[in-house]
């Protein structure tokens, strides 16, 4: 498959450009506009409710759910799930009290209750960077795929290429404004999702949406054809007639909407499941923009803008995944016999776009795409940051640093989290982003999650139960991480899951309480309780 | 003829203090009234962005007001300081200047350039494009304020005279009451998603499979959690807002 799309590709540098031209025009107008255009403080709720929407949703959203879906059926949403969730947790449990101790990134909680410690500094800066480019590897190996989809290069070379240039507009233009970029990007990405959702039912469905559904009953999930009728869909003469001929072959096999396909043994369900859910209390730069607005009624409404556009985006992804698997059934079931799994997965999405509307349609859906993956990375990287010249530099290497040079390290030490990742993004290529992200998410479950809900709820926590919770954790899950990525069936005899959470979230948690039991220094904690938990 | 009242703006820049210097030289000359305005922006920023904003100039002081109210005692000019919260930064001064009726404006140009100026613009040339009264641009370099620099140290020595904020009192009924909220929600959600996630695993797949008006139990499940989702956050949102604004 030769596929070089020349307009197309020119269509995602152009709105790459344009979201920073806009994001910057934005910020300029809000220092430079000599009349209030910004009615009644309408803009900034509406801007950070966009921003925590595009900066939540990643490539794992846009790419992974629906490209999952069009492979195994249903059972590919419960990722999709699992985002939408999990994201409530954290305002349920965390969004209050760190909003009323005006701290906003895990190490600065911490630190209010406990001093300025230097090991809970130092574990906790080592946490952010693994997060941080283990969460970044799955928005490059997206990027990969869908530039080598766009250009028809190499993989390892569009994944250098990429991710070079993601790192690039992040330190040059994208850390400037990113508020307002990740706002824009939100926009384009929500935009694209529902431009391919009613275009499909327009062109395919006779412009019934819920034909989507009763259709996707029929099909035999492309994962199933794969294996048993690939030679009944490759004589077909189009994905109208193979979706029929292998239905009537197989009349038994379950169909697109059937769970079962795709499902997991209960184990590694349960191990995925829990990781997502409690991962996102641990993923800084998710907490950071809970708050960026300052009045309550403005963060009221951002947390709603927010809640309604991940409800409708992860709505949408079910019907376009299970379009995406009819329209596209014949290229699918192909690509899953030929040994591209991670290809058909992760980029059904833009291949979805190009049948419906050629080289304009892919340029506009490959925007949306990279649109998630770079406000994800800026979010990313700017927390990244934040933390190197915080927590490192200023605090361990060099105190009397001027902000200029702290600054100036945070910026080589993003070059170099960025060129880890691209290396792991070369060895990873066939994962489905979707589970990538879930394994950063399961990481972040078993080191800042427990830390930051313990240290608001729990007073017996001890400054020793957060350093040592934190680093037993860190290396539980670590170890389960990469025992999976080395394709280790077991590890010491226990088997590994498609998720470290199930067995590093409880040791966690055990640890932090056994040791907290153990040792006395609770820090300030009448002091920090009072603070974060205010009468309503 | 002369000035009556000048406006300046403030934002513990130099550039902007040296705007502030020359108004009161204008004010002694003239027996004028300085109005010094300072602006908290209220745009949705990250606190790494605005680090990264800061980082254009060298930050005299973060106490511009008071600085200002100083300098104006010491030079015995009646300094009237005004602090307000929001954007766009150049309309509220424009604003200001009308409110104020003042019949001059000077600012400081802090003499931004290439992304710089490109990404934040420049205020000063906005007031002076939309003023209905002459403006005054003090580029940053051309007074000399050392002076004004050695008082804001002294100033910064001291302990900040802002209205001390109650402290919180530790209540641990309210950390008990915030609890059962905060825990009642999360486990009502905990309950739907792992109910929903038991049902979408290999040992409950009959279950899950099972036909309800022609779709799969595990849809409807997906679609009640997405639906419990949206009304357990606004539950949240009510009582978090409920009293405040």
């Amino acid at each position: 498959m030769s596929l070089t799309y020349p307009i197309a590709f020119v269509i995602v540098a152009v709105s790459v450009v344009l979201s920073i031209y806009i994001s910057f025009y934005f910020r300029k107008q809000s220092r430079t506009a000599s009349s209030f255009f910004v009615a009644g403080g309408e803009i900034p709720w509406k801007i950070n409710g966009l921003a925590m929407f595009g900066d939540y949703c990643s490539a794992a959203s846009f790419l992974g759910v629906a490209g999952a879906i069009a492979i195994v059926g249903i059972d590919g949403w419960w990722l999709a799930l699992g985002f939408f969730a999990t994201w409530m947790a954290v305002l349920f449990l965390i969004a209050g009290p760190l909003k009323n101790t005006g701290k906003f990134t895990v190490g600065d909680v911490i630190s209010e209750r406990f001093g300025k410690s230097k090991d809970i500094r130092t574990i906790a800066m080592i946490t952010t960077l693994v997060l941080t480019s283990l969460y970044l590897v799955p928005q490059i190996v997206g990027a990969g795929h869908l530039f080598k989809l766009l250009l028809g290069w190499n993989y390892a070379v569009t994944v250098v290429v990429s991710g070079a240039l993601i790192t690039f507009l992040v330190i040059i233009g994208g850390m400037k404004g990113t508020t307002f970029n990740q706002a824009i990007q939100g926009i384009v990405l929500l935009g694209a999702m529902l431009l391919l959702l009613f275009s499909s039912a327009a062109l395919f469905y006779k412009g019934n949406i819920f034909n989507i559904i009763t259709t996707g009953k029929k099909v035999v999930p492309t994962v199933i054809a794969a294996k048993e009728a690939s030679d009944i869909v490759e004589n077909a003469p189009d994905a109208k007639a193979a979706v029929e001929a292998v239905r009537s072959a197989m009349p038994t096999a379950p169909g697109a909407l059937t769970p079962g396909v795709g499902l997991r043994d209960f184990a590694n369900h349960m191990s995925l499941v829990l990781g997502l859910f409690v991962g996102v209390l641990g993923l800084p730069h998710i907490l950071i923009r809970f708050y960026t607005v300052k009045s309550a009624k403005a963060a009221q409404k951002s947390i709603e803008f927010t809640i309604w556009g991940l409800a409708i985006f992860y709505t949408a992804v079910l019907f376009v995944g299970l379009a995406i698997m009819y329209i596209l059934y014949p290229e699918l079931v192909e690509l899953v016999v030929s040994g591209k799994r991670g290809l058909a997965t992760n980029m059904a999405v833009p291949m979805l776009g190009q049948r419906i509307g050629g080289e304009l349609f892919l340029g506009l859906i490959a925007a949306g795409a990279l649109a998630a993956m770079l406000s994800t990375c800026t979010g990313l990287l700017i927390t990244a940051t934040t933390s190197i010249a915080h927590d490192l530099y200023a605090s361990i290497f060099r105190p009397e640093s001027s902000d200029e040079e702290r600054v100036s390290f945070a910026k080589k030490a993003v070059i170099v989290l960025a060129v880890v990742s691209i290396l792991l993004a070369i060895w990873l290529k066939s994962q489905n982003v979707g589970m990538l992200v879930g394994m950063s998410f399961g990481i972040a479950a078993s080191t800042f999650a427990p830390a930051i809900v313990l240290t608001v709820w729990w007073k017996r926590l001890t400054k020793q139960g957060v350093v040592i919770g934190m680093a037993a954790g860190l290396l539980v899950s670590l170890i389960f991480t990469f025992a999976r990525f080395f394709k280790l069936k077991a590890f010491i005899g226990i088997p590994v899951l498609v998720n470290p959470a199930l067995y590093s979230v409880p040791v966690a948690f055990f640890v932090f309480i056994i040791v907290s039991l153990m040792t006395k220094d609770v820090g300030k904690v009448e002091e920090f309780m009072a603070m974060a938990h205010q009468k309503k | 003829m002369g000035f009556r009242k000048i406006l300046v703006a403030v934002d513990g820049y130099p550039a902007s203090l040296g705007a502030f210097k020359k108004a009161v030289e204008i004010a002694r000359t003239y027996g004028a009234e300085v109005a010094v305005l300072q602006i908290e922006e209220d745009v949705p920023l990250l606190p790494a962005e605005k680090m990264m904003e800061a980082h254009i100039d060298e930050l005299v002081t973060s106490r511009s007001l008071e600085l200002s109210k100083e300098y104006g005692k010491k030079a015995g000019i009646d300094v009237k300081v005004i602090r307000k919260f929001g954007e766009p930064v150049a309309g509220i001064i424009l604003q200001t200047a009308e409110e104020e009726d003042v019949d001059l404006i000077i600012l400081g140009d802090s003499r931004k350039s290439g992304l710089e100026k490109f990404y934040l613009g420049s205020v000063s040339q906005t007031v002076m494009g939309n003023a209905k009264c002459p403006v005054m641009v003090i580029k940053k370099g051309w007074m000399n304020i050392s002076d004004i620099v050695e008082l804001a140290k002294e100033i910064e020595k001291k302990p900040e005279k802002v209205v001390k904020e109650e402290k919180p009192v530790y209540d641990s009924e309210v950390i008990k009451e915030n609890f059962r909220f905060s825990g009642t929600l999360f486990l009502i959600l905990s309950v739907i998603y792992f109910f929903a996630a038991t049902i979408a695993s290999k040992p409950f797949k009959n279950i899950a499979a099972y036909g309800i008006l022609g779709l799969p139990f595990a849809v409807w499940c997906g679609f009640f959690l997405i639906v419990s989702g949206i009304l357990l956050t606004r539950i949240y949102i009510n009582r978090v807002g409920g009293s405040e604004t």
